[in-house]
């Protein structure tokens, strides 16, 4: 089978599978699973424990190797290259989600870093003090305000909610890269973009990500914990309000 | 001594009104701000001196115990098992909880390269206090820190909550204390004999 072909069938897997948890669960949840719910808990562990052995054989040795032999120059070109390929799929979703200020920055960020930067290898528009955002759909169908849905944990893929499981498989028809022509270059380009940017991401988050899976005694709740939070902070674009932040101190005196 | 008497007098006048000047100042999104930058700054210095962490940890506790909320935040920690510690198992706990925040947060900023943090904004948070944004560079990476400040019951602004990007301390810390009383049957004294050995 070729890369594609069944790339496209766990996509189409990923979709149904996904489809049908949120189909249960239509009515639970808001921004973020209620605290104290994971009704999959006991499938999600088991992923956990898969995904962690996958990082440890596979995934954590490459991003090593790839500090240790890759030059400091190369390894910064690749995340610029890496941030670039994401900006089409925020800024469609900035589109969408009718954030005309955040679609701005990111336009902005387009045409600066395709001109000025070459094409994504080097990063003007930072310099230049245009802000960078990441939306995606998962954060979009928050915004509509479609549910969270129940957390899971997506083998190879980490943690996730039933939405943004939903939004993966949107997103990548909102990048170009699943448009492009062919030709080697832009072949080459689309096959090695996931892996590059999986290995990037590793390697950027190395000491926390080492951290949380392999110094904490019970990782799967600090994933969890971590990934949700994120999460709605994504949402919310970074805003908090009286309704977010947590009550410390004022219901019950300690 | 009538002008000592009246010196007094003049100096409690003007300390009452010193403090009256305090309070209105107390709670604004300003005073939030000024708390911060004011901490952060003690905590730079503190950092900068040479020295291992475990020896700078009983002067970020000092810091802390005088900036934070403590008790307040050692109490949201524990969840829903706050409400079943007796008042003796309280305070062992908030002393065991004030030494294992220090001693974790010294050893995390023992990776400190220089980086300067900048407060960018304060906004009121209705019942919730205030709530001061900063920004920290990490080689060009901008991390945002958000400090949620609230005044406690005799109006003292206390830091009682640090975000990074959103990832809120006092919310994970929470998560993963309940959990391990959860597995240890509920038991606060059982929890707070494991606090004092963890991060050491």
């Amino acid at each position: 089978m070729s890369i594609s072909a069944s790339k496209r069938l766990s996509a189409f897997r990923t979709a149904s599978m996904v489809i049908a948890a949120m189909a249960l669960s239509a009515c639970s949840g808001g921004l973020i699973p209620d605290e104290g719910t994971d009704p999959y808990e006991g499938f999600n562990r088991k992923t956990h424990s898969f995904n962690k052995g996958v990082d440890r054989a596979v995934l954590r040795p490459l991003a090593q190797g790839y500090d240790f032999a890759v030059p400091e120059t190369v390894k910064h070109v690749v995340n610029n290259e890496v941030r670039y390929a994401q900006l089409p799929i925020s800024f469609a979703n900035s589109v969408l989600q009718g954030d005309v200020s955040r679609a701005g920055d990111t336009a902005a960020r387009i045409l600066v870093n395709t001109t000025v930067g070459g094409i994504g290898l080097l990063d003007p528009a930072t310099d230049f003090g245009i802000p960078e955002h990441g939306e995606d759909f998962g954060q979009t169908l928050a915004v509509w305000g479609v549910p969270s849905g129940p957390y899971v944990e997506l083998p190879f893929l980490g943690p996730s909610t039933a939405r943004d499981s939903v939004s993966r498989v949107v997103d990548n028809f909102t990048s170009p890269l699943t448009y492009i022509g062919s030709g080697t270059t832009t072949t080459l380009f689309k096959v090695a973009e996931t892996p590059v940017r999986i290995v990037d991401t590793r390697h950027r988050f190395r000491p926390l990500i080492d951290e949380v899976l392999y110094e904490t005694d019970d990782s799967y709740s600090v994933v969890r914990n971590t990934y949700l939070q994120r999460r709605r902070n994504a949402i919310l674009n970074g805003q908090v309000n009286e309704d977010t932040l947590p009550d410390i101190g004022e219901a019950e005196s300690f | 001594m009538k002008r000592r008497a009246f010196l007094s007098f003049a100096g409690a006048a003007a300390l009452t009104v010193a403090l009256h000047a305090g309070n209105a100042f107390a709670s604004s999104p300003e005073a939030a701000r000024a708390l911060v930058q004011n901490v952060s700054a003690q905590v730079i210095n503190l950092i900068q001196q040479p020295g291992s962490a475990a020896s700078k940890a009983p002067q970020l506790k000092a810091i802390m115990q005088q900036n934070l909320d403590m008790r307040q935040v050692a109490g949201f920690a524990l969840g829903r098992y706050a409400r079943g510690a007796n008042p003796a198992q309280r305070d062992r706990y908030v002393a065991v909880y004030s030494d294992y925040v220090a001693r974790i947060y010294a050893n995390r900023f023992s990776e400190y390269g220089g980086e300067t943090i900048t407060v960018t904004g304060a906004q009121d948070v209705g019942r919730k206090g205030f709530f001061v944004n900063s920004t920290v560079n990490f080689n060009g990476q901008v991390v945002n820190i958000g400090w949620q400040v609230r005044a406690n019951r005799s109006g003292a602004l206390k830091i009682v909550d640090i975000s990074v990007d959103g990832l809120s301390m006092a919310e994970s810390q929470r998560s993963e204390f309940t959990r391990m009383i959860s597995e240890l049957g509920g038991d606060i004294d059982a929890f707070t004999t494991r606090l004092q050995t963890l991060g050491v």
